[in-house]
């Protein structure tokens, strides 16, 4: 009797758990808190994407962009991402830069990481057939950028932009993915 | 609840989703244009100009993008190399930031032996679902798709090229062959669009 109601609190536990690993997207451990200028480069291939990029934001909103430091749209959306990111709550969701940038330069997307005082972590994309990156990140990608995409809770896709963004418009949308993530609705 | 968060989830998927240009298959037929000749007074009709060739490239290309810069030299080579087999070069700018007045002097300056012209309003861009700068379409003498996309896989060091797409599959239909690999893709700038 005993061992049947510590089952039975185990199976209903475990099922809370699980709904909130799948809906909630507010309380995943998340990155350290980020300062201004602080962003670190980090090398991905696209064997390393969806583990390295993708995987360790599950449970939360995650936006990605691409960007390259001889992109000029890309250099002149980059504060929106910021300004966003600090308007909704930087508790929110999270954003992660990816540079296409060949790695030889790769001191150039630092340098220019700290000169625009970008605060978050950016990866420095390291193959040498972009095709194949490309293909690993969004088969429905073609290549061009600024490219961003935004993943759900469960690192699904759920938002692809082409080109320069508009504030507002990002804003919104990102709006309406948290309002149909929230762990709670609002009729209960 | 549960059907709150599921037909989000398809708002999200259907609405927010945005659906990227989609470009032509390989194999079909391409549409139809005529634009005008930057810095000239005659245009192109692209059904009329393919029938005079074995194969028509399109390539659409920008004056400023640097991605699109770094193969100047080769558009020219390239061109250069394949005009005198037989082949068609046609440079098509369908950005909205880059005046017909800036298409020319680029083309004089990086002394391309093509026409290029200038698609007001990106509608031949919009038709052939092209998305970046360099952007490349291969059509046959009907204006069947052959070919489509990158010149090659390295933008910055043409004596490090490991797979010269293009100029392969160029060689490919001149000797009667089926181009191997038909869609390829690379980095590039978005087109700037109205």
């Amino acid at each position: 009797m005993y061992h049947q109601k510590n089952l039975t609190f185990f199976l209903y536990f475990s099922g809370i758990l699980f709904l909130l690993l799948i809906c909630h997207c507010g309380d995943l451990p998340r990155q350290a808190k980020k300062e201004k200028g602080n962003a670190r480069v980090q090398w991905v291939n696209h064997l390393e994407y969806a583990d390295q990029v993708v995987k360790p934001f599950q449970g939360r909103i995650l936006l990605v962009n691409f960007w390259a430091t001889w992109c000029v749209p890309c250099i002149a959306e980059m504060p929106i991402f910021e300004k966003i990111w600090r308007d909704i709550g930087e508790d929110q969701f999270e954003i992660v830069l990816v540079s296409i940038d060949l790695k030889e330069v790769s001191h150039r997307v630092e340098k220019m990481l700290k000169e625009k005082r970008i605060p978050f972590t950016c990866y420095l994309q390291t193959d040498s057939d972009p095709e194949v990156f490309i293909n690993a990140v969004d088969t429905s990608w073609g290549g061009s950028i600024p490219y961003t995409l935004i993943y759900d809770c469960n690192g699904e896709i759920v938002y692809r932009k082409l080109g320069q963004q508009k504030e507002d418009d990002l804003k919104e949308v990102i709006r309406k993915i948290l309002e149909i993530n929230s762990p709670v609705s609002k009729d209960g | 609840m549960l059907l709150k968060i599921v037909v989000g989830f398809i708002a999200i998927a259907l609405g927010l989703a945005q659906s990227l240009s989609s470009p032509l298959s390989i194999g079909e037929k391409t549409p139809d244009f005529t634009l005008k000749i930057a810095g000239r007074d005659s245009s192109i009709s692209l059904y009329q100009e393919i029938k005079k060739y074995k194969y028509t490239v399109l390539m659409f290309i920008s004056t400023r993008c640097p991605y699109c810069q770094g193969f100047n030299t080769r558009k020219t080579s390239i061109a250069k190399n394949f005009i005198p087999r037989g082949i068609q070069f046609i440079g098509i700018n369908s950005n909205s930031t880059e005046d017909e007045s800036e298409v020319v002097s680029h083309a004089q300056r990086n002394k391309f032996p093509f026409e290029t012209v200038k698609d007001h309003q990106n509608r031949v861009a919009d038709l052939y679902g092209a998305e970046r700068t360099p952007e490349i379409f291969i059509l046959d003498p009907q204006g069947i798709l052959k070919y489509h996309g990158r010149i090659d896989e390295n933008y910055t060091d043409e004596t490090s090229v490991q797979s010269p797409d293009l100029i392969n599959a160029l060689n490919e239909l001149l000797s009667g062959k089926d181009v191997s690999r038909k869609e390829t893709k690379a980095f590039g700038c978005t087109i700037k669009r109205i």
